[in-house]
C-alpha cells in the first residue's frame, strides 16, 4: 500500500481540516436550502392539478397562474363537453376575497376554489367527501395549511374546534363547516372551497357563468395529445386546453423563470458554491504552502507534479465527503424545522442529494486543482 | 553508454539574460567512478550547488555534456529527468521531512515510486533506521525528533531505494560529530556494497578523510582535482625533494591537495620562451631541457630530472618565460596555478627561501 499522505496531511493539521470540511458544510447546508426552497417553488405550483382529477384542462388564454387565472364563459365547457373524445367535464372558479376573522385583527385575502358540491373535481378521498357539504348556504371548506393568521382557535392550525366558525368573507358571513389539507404554498397564504353558487354570490355576478378551469375526461382510448389538439384548434381562442403534463410544467416554470424566485434561489446556490471554494481553497492552498519544501523534495526524487496534484485533489475529495455528511444531517433537520414553521412543503430527496453531493465534491476538486497548481511553484533547486 | 556514473564535459552555466546575464560555471570537467566517493569544496559562491543540482537533473543543462549513469541530460525530457532522478539519492541540508508522516512513512515515500513487496519494503526501512541509530523512532512523527535525527530519517529516504548515484549539499552539517561519522561510513558502505558514486559538497574537514578524491571549485572552475590516494603520493614524493623537505606536513598536504598530474611525450615543448607564465612545474618521472633563445641562437642552459621544478621565474617576477622547456624523454610533472603557489610560499618563509635562493642561483 502506499503511503496515505493525503489522509495523514489530514489527521494532522486537524484544525485546518476541521476550517475546510466546516466549510464545505456550510455551503452544502446553504445549497441544500436554496434547492428546498425551489422545490418547494415547484411542488407547490402543481398542488391543486396533483389533486384535480383530469386528462385535459381548459383555462382562460389570458391565464397566468393560478392565483390569477383569469377566467372563460361557462358556453365553453358545453362546447368541450359535445367533442367525440371527450366523457365527461367538470369546471372550477377560481377567486381571491378579503378574509376577516372575527378574532384578527387583521384582514387578509384568501385563494378561493368554487366547486359544484354535487359533483367533485378531487381525487383525494378526503376532500371529495367532504365537499358535499357545500351544499348547506353560507358554507366553507378550510384548508389545514392555511396560516395561522387565518384565525384557527388552537392559534395554529385549523381543525375540529373551528367547525361552525362564522368569518367575514367579501363583507359576507360564512360559516366553516369542514377542513381538508392541500396547501396554497407560496401563491397563497390560504385556501378555502366552496360552491360555485356561493362564490360567485361573494363575488356578486363579477364572476356570473365565468369559469376558471375546465377539467376534461377523455373516453377509455382516446389520444390525450391528439384530443388536446383538436380541442384546440375547434375552441375559439379566449381559451386554450392543455395536458396535464404541459399543465404542470408551465405552472412550475410560470412560478421558477416567470417570477424571480427561481432566480433568486439558482444565484443562492451559485454563490453559496463560490463560497465554498473560497473557504477550501484557502485552506488548501496554506497547506500546500506550508509544505512546499516536502513537496519540493518529493519532485527531487522522482514524483512528477500530477502525482503531488493528486495528493492534493484527495485531500480535496475527502474534505467534500467529511463536510457533506454532517452537511446533509444538517440541513434534513433544518427542512423539518422550516415544514413545520413556514407550512410549505420541503423535501430532501434522493436526486437531490446526489446533486448536491456532485455540487461539494466540484467545489472540493476546483479549490483542490487551484491549490494543486501551487505545487508547480515547488521547485527542488531552491532546496539546495 | 558509458561506465562513470558522471561524466561532464566542458559545463558552462549561466544565470540571467540580457545584460544580467552572468556565467557561474566555466568549462568544466569531472568524471566521478561507480563506488567512488567525491567531496566538493571551494569558497561559498563558488559554484558547487550549481553544478550539483545541474548534476541532480534539478536544472537544466545549457551547455556541454553531462552524463549521469548514462543519461545525457544536455537536450533530456522532462520524463527522462523524472525517470532519472528515481535512480539518484539527494540528501539536503535541511532534512524537509513531513510532518504528518512518522520516519518509517518518510522513507517509504522513497519506495513508493517503485513496485516492491510489503515485506522488502518493511524490511529495508527498518534495517536502514536501526542501522542510523533510529530503531526505537521508527514510528515517531518529526516533531518527536531531535534535530539530528530528523537529519538521520532524511539520509535513510535518500538511500533506501539504493540509488546508484548519492548527491548531498552539507548533509552533515547539523549532525552532531558522532551522528555525522555515521551518516557518512553509512556512505561508504554504500559506495563499496552497491557500488554508488557518490558527490558531496563539504566543508566539514572532519569528513574529507571519507574521500576517494577531492574536487575544489573556485569562481565557477574546478581548480583542482585531485585523487586523495594521489595526494598521498605527491606528498612523500614533495617530502624527498629537498626545497619542500623543510615544511610542515599541513603545507605539505596542501600543496598535493592543488596540485595536478600531468604528462608530456618526449620532444614536446612544456614552457615555450616568451608566453606569459600560469604554473609551476616539478618533475615527477624523465627529464627535460630548459634552452633560452638570444638573437637567433638556442642555447641549452640546463637539463633537469626528477625532484627538479621549473616555470618559478615567471610566477615570482610576473614576467614572460625567460627560457624553452621541452621534455627529452616520457615525462611527468606535478603543475601548481599562479595563486596556489603564491599561497604556498605565503604560508610557508621556508619555502619561499629556498625557491628565492634555486632562483637567484639559476640567473
Ligand atoms: N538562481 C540564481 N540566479 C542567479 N544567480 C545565481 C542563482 N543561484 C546561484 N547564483 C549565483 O551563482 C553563483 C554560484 O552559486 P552557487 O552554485 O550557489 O555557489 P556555492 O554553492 O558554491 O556557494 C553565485 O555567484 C550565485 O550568486
Ligand atoms: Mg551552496
Amino acid at each position: 500500500m502506499k503511503t496515505p499522505l493525503a489522509i495523514s496531511n489530514l489527521l494532522h493539521h486537524r484544525m485546518r481540516t476541521f476550517a475546510a470540511a466546516a466549510g464545505v458544510t456550510l455551503s452544502v447546508v446553504l445549497i441544500f436550502m436554496q434547492l428546498g426552497f425551489l422545490g418547494s417553488v415547484e411542488s407547490t405550483a402543481s398542488l391543486l392539478f396533483d389533486a384535480l382529477e383530469f386528462d385535459l384542462i381548459m383555462r382562460s388564454s389570458n391565464y397566468l397562474h393560478l392565483s390569477a387565472a383569469g377566467s372563460f364563459p361557462q358556453e365553453r365547457m358545453y362546447q368541450v363537453a359535445s367533442a367525440s373524445t371527450v366523457q365527461a367535464t367538470q369546471s372550477l372558479t377560481l377567486g381571491l376575497f378579503p378574509w376577516h376573522h372575527p378574532e384578527q385583527p387583521r384582514k387578509r385575502r384568501i385563494f378561493s376554489i368554487g366547486v359544484d358540491p354535487l359533483d367533485s373535481p378531487f381525487r383525494l378521498p378526503e376532500m371529495q367527501s367532504k365537499v358535499s357539504a357545500l351544499v348547506q348556504p353560507s358554507s366553507v371548506l378550510i384548508d389545514r395549511k392555511s396560516r395561522p393568521e387565518f384565525g384557527p382557535q388552537n392559534g395554529q392550525r385549523f381543525g375540529d374546534a373551528d367547525l361552525g366558525t362564522r368569518v367575514e368573507v367579501a363583507g359576507k358571513s360564512v360559516t366553516i363547516v369542514g377542513h381538508f389539507e392541500l396547501g396554497g404554498g407560496f401563491a397563497s397564504d390560504g385556501l378555502m372551497l366552496l360552491s360555485v353558487s356561493h362564490l360567485e354570490e361573494l363575488a356578486e355576478g363579477g364572476l356570473a357563468n365565468q369559469r376558471s378551469l375546465g377539467l376534461i375526461r377523455l373516453k377509455p382510448g382516446a389520444d390525450i395529445v391528439e384530443s388536446a389538439a383538436r380541442l384546440n384548434r375547434d375552441l375559439p381562442h379566449d381559451v386554450e386546453v392543455l395536458t396535464r403534463d404541459e399543465a404542470v410544467q408551465r405552472e412550475r416554470l410560470r412560478w421558477t423563470q416567470g417570477t424571480s424566485l427561481g432566480i433568486i434561489f439558482q444565484m443562492g446556490v451559485a454563490i453559496s458554491f463560490v463560497v465554498g471554494i473560497a473557504i477550501v481553497y484557502q485552506v488548501l492552498s496554506s497547506d500546500v504552502a506550508q509544505q512546499l519544501r516536502e513537496y519540493a523534495t518529493l519532485k527531487a526524487m522522482g514524483y512528477s507534479t500530477a502525482a503531488l496534484s493528486r495528493v492534493v485533489l484527495s485531500q480535496a475529495i475527502m474534505l467534500a465527503v467529511l463536510g457533506f455528511v454532517p452537511g446533509l444531517a444538517l440541513a434534513a433537520a433544518l427542512y423539518q424545522l422550516t415544514a413545520r414553521v413556514a407550512l410549505i412543503p420541503i423535501q430532501m430527496n434522493t436526486l437531490r442529494v446526489i446533486f448536491v453531493f456532485v455540487l461539494a465534491v466540484s467545489i472540493c476538486s476546483l479549490s483542490g486543482w487551484a491549490a494543486a497548481r501551487k505545487l508547480g511553484s515547488a521547485d527542488p533547486v531552491d532546496l539546495f | 553508454m558509458t561506465s562513470q556514473a558522471v561524466k561532464i564535459q566542458g559545463v558552462q552555466h549561466y544565470f540571467g539574460s540580457g545584460n544580467l546575464r552572468k556565467q557561474v560555471l566555466f568549462d568544466n570537467q569531472l568524471q566521478i567512478e561507480p563506488g567512488e566517493i567525491v567531496i566538493m569544496t571551494g569558497p561559498s559562491g563558488s559554484g558547487k550547488t550549481t553544478l550539483l543540482t545541474l548534476i541532480g537533473t534539478l536544472r537544466s543543462v545549457q551547455e556541454g555534456s553531462l552524463e549521469v549513469l548514462g543519461q545525457q541530460l544536455l537536450g533530456a525530457t522532462d520524463d527522462d529527468r523524472i525517470a532519472l532522478r528515481r535512480r539518484i539519492g539527494f540528501i539536503f541540508q535541511a532534512h524537509n521531512l513531513f510532518e504528518s508522516l512518522t520516519a518509517f512513512q518518510n522513507v517509504k515515500m522513497a519506495l513508493d515510486l517503485f513496485d516492491f513487496s510489503p515485506e522488502e519494503v518493511s524490511s529495508r526501512i527498518r534495517e536502514l533506521l536501526t542501522r542510523l541509530g533510529l530503531g526505537n523512532r521508527i514510528d515517531f512523527k518529526p516533531a518527536s525528533l531531535s534535530g539530528g535525527q530528523k537529519q538521520r530519517v532524511a539520509v535513510a529516504r535518500g538511500l533506501v531505494h539504493r540509488p546508484k548515484l548519492i548527491l548531498a549539499d552539507e548533509p552533515t552539517a547539523a549532525l552532531d560529530e558522532k551522528s555525522g561519522r555515521e551518516v557518512v561510513t553509512m556512505f561508504q558502505e554504500f559506495a563499496e556494497q552497491e557500488g554508488a558514486a557518490i558527490l558531496l559538497v563539504t566543508h566539514d574537514n572532519r569528513i574529507l578523510d571519507v574521500a576517494d578524491r577531492i574536487v575544489r571549485m573556485v569562481d565557477g572552475r574546478i581548480k583542482s582535482n585531485v585523487l586523495v590516494q594521489e595526494s598521498r603520493i605527491i606528498c612523500e614524493f614533495l617530502k624527498d625533494v629537498p626545497v619542500f623537505s623543510k615544511l610542515t606536513p599541513r603545507t605539505l598536504t596542501d600543496m598535493a591537495d592543488k596540485m595536478f598530474l600531468e604528462a608530456f611525450p618526449p620532444g614536446a615543448t612544456v614552457i615555450r620562451q616568451g608566453d606569459a607564465g600560469d604554473k609551476f612545474y616539478l618533475i615527477r618521472e624523465g627529464r627535460v631541457k630548459v634552452e633560452v633563445e638570444r638573437d637567433g641562437n638556442v642555447r641549452q642552459v640546463a637539463e633537469l630530472s626528477k625532484g627538479s621544478f621549473f616555470g618559478e621565474a615567471a610566477l615570482i617576477n610576473h614576467e614572460p618565460r625567460n627560457a624553452s622547456v621541452v621534455a627529452v624523454s616520457d615525462l611527468q610533472v606535478y603543475t601548481l596555478g599562479p595563486e596556489d603557489f603564491q599561497r604556498s610560499l605565503d604560508a610557508s618563509a621556508t619555502l619561499e627561501e629556498e625557491v628565492r635562493k634555486v632562483l637567484f642561483e639559476r640567473q
